[in-house]
């Protein structure tokens, strides 16, 4: 019987307020990709977090090989984390989640196959642990993309995704917002790429700060959607 | 002479062969079992090309809910690396492909219609789902959900209705069945009937085939045995999933019962009431020891 197992992966989190998460979700993540692959990397994007998340992102980087830490010298944003995730990846398939362990990095598991007929696996959220106001954003989020684009995604920035190297060589990314999901959902689709998507689960944040819906964020997003829209972005 | 053929795998199966009997009539039949590994791509490719089929069954599944719970790696490779192999060679020689897909790929919250959002639970449920989310991507493919299956008989069922006639037939006159356990009935010559159905009308897509109404499996088991005339001599004491726990640990959802929406659609005489296919199903065998 031949079980798989991916050449390599790139596995990637986004860090912001993280301290307490990190060096919960570093061991379970280590582990994890050590029982799919024999090569991989782990990348912590630590965003300028106020906190002390950089100073436990350098001290979980010492304690495993596989670990390495990129600095915002300060805050950048979701998009622009994914952005230096996916240009700091070295291998074959390309792996997110973020780093306050509301998904379950195992639940990636049964679902790796996909990436035998997929270039892009994503995960949806079954249901969402937040709050009506983050779950009408997500859901304003997916229509703006409807609207805009004419793509229909159940859970476009659901952060549980991984990327075949090949699909990241072609398409460019341009967002520094959390439009990048949406960006690079539209552009694989474009390039003639194929999507699969399973099923996940939201789990509630046991500790750390969501900087989701600060308005902020939601101006950019919109303002990178519509740029895109436009062909200036 | 027999124009088409038609790949089945997974053919040593209580599915598999009541899809062998139906197909055998108007196809020309190649079964294959264990002798195939479907999670080996280049022997998957290499035996579809020399078969050349113009259809495949793809049964080939690790089923044993327990066995997939404590062996994961097995039984993604088996439930959904198999289907992608033998769904990408599919689709690059343009085959239609049949695949059996479960009521385990939903949480057992209600009853649960074609197109309702899966959530598996336990390593059966998803690596079938991801299985299932394979074959969605090509065209050509018709996906059949099922719930409880019963054919095969005395020597090939091994599931819940012969378990419990094999129990009578050693000797027992008392049987504990869980009464809490909901779920619809897929039998097994219905099952292959539709496929055969749905197959020569390229009715590509996604379905429920399992009979009309859920039952308990204390409600199974009652009428088995009333069928079979036991319903004096075999008493049956209701438990609770609890009871069984230890021998079946694998997380089941509550309810495995699925609405057939579509089929009973499409054509109302593929379906029937689970009593009528169950009480078919006893008469079609010799059961009891003599």
């Amino acid at each position: 019987m031949t079980f798989l197992k991916l050449s390599s992966i790139s596995f990637f989190c986004p860090a912001y307020h993280d301290s307490g998460n990190l060096p919960k979700l570093i061991p379970e993540v280590v582990t994890f990709l050590s029982s799919v692959t024999d090569v991989f990397e782990v990348i912590i994007v630590e965003d300028g977090s106020p906190d002390d998340t950089g100073r436990v992102a350098d001290d979980l980087a010492r304690q495993y090989s596989q670990v390495r830490v990129i600095h915002h010298p300060k805050n950048l944003g979701y998009g622009a984390a994914l952005r230096s995730g996916f240009q700091a990846a070295r291998y074959d398939f390309i792996m997110y989640t973020d780093g306050d362990r509301q998904y379950d990095v195992n639940e990636f598991k049964p679902y790796l196959s996909l990436l035998a007929k997929y270039d892009v696996i994503s995960g949806y959220a079954i249901s969402k642990n937040v709050s009506l106001r983050r779950r009408l954003q997500s859901w304003t989020y997916n229509v703006l993309l409807l609207a805009l684009f004419w793509v229909w995604y159940r859970d476009a920035n659901c952060s549980m995704k991984v990327y075949r190297r090949h699909v990241l060589d072609t398409i460019k990314i341009q967002s520094t917002s959390a439009f990048i999901d949406g960006e690079m959902l539209i552009k694989t689709k474009r390039a003639g790429f194929h999507i699969g998507w399973f099923p996940v689960h939201h789990l509630p944040r046991m500790t750390g700060i969501a900087s989701g819906s600060n308005i902020t964020v939601i101006a950019d997003t919109i303002r990178d959607m519509i740029l895109f829209r436009i062909g200036l972005l | 002479m027999k124009q088409k053929t038609i790949l089945i795998t997974g053919a040593g199966g209580m599915l598999g062969d009541a899809m062998v009997r139906q197909f055998s009539d108007a196809w020309k039949v190649v079964a294959v079992d264990r002798d195939l590994d479907v999670t080996r791509s280049v022997d998957v490719e290499k035996y579809i090309k020399k078969i050349k089929p113009h259809a495949i069954a793809h049964l080939a599944a690790m089923t044993d809910l327990e066995y997939c719970e404590s062996h994961p790696a097995e039984a993604y490779a088996t439930n959904a690396l198999g289907v992608a192999n033998v769904v990408d060679c599919a689709q690059r020689l343009d085959i239609p492909v049949i695949f059996i897909s479960t009521a385990r790929i939903f949480n057992g919250k209600k009853i649960f219609h074609e197109h309702d959002a899966a959530d598996p639970i336990g390593v059966y449920g998803q690596s079938k789902y991801a299985g299932e989310i394979i074959a969605r991507s090509y065209s050509k493919s018709i996906i059949i959900r099922a719930g409880w299956m019963v054919g095969g008989g005395p020597t090939k069922d091994k599931k819940f209705v012969n378990k419990i006639i094999q129990r009578v037939n050693a000797g027992d006159v008392e049987l504990k069945i869980v009464e809490d356990a909901l779920g619809s009935i897929s039998y097994t010559y219905d099952v292959a009937s539709t496929a055969e159905y749905l197959l020569t009308r390229k009715a590509y897509g996604i379905y429920h085939c399992v009979c009309d109404g859920g039952a308990t499996r204390f409600e199974i088991a009652e009428f088995v045995m009333k069928e079979l005339g036991l319903a004096k001599k075999v008493r049956i004491a209701r438990v609770d999933s609890g009871h069984w726990k230890k021998e079946y640990f694998s997380p089941r959802p509550a309810s495995e019962r699925l609405a057939n929406t579509i089929l009973k659609k499409m054509n109302p005489s593929l379906t029937r009431p689970w009593r009528k296919a169950l009480s078919d199903y006893l008469k079609r065998f010799q059961w009891l020891d003599r």
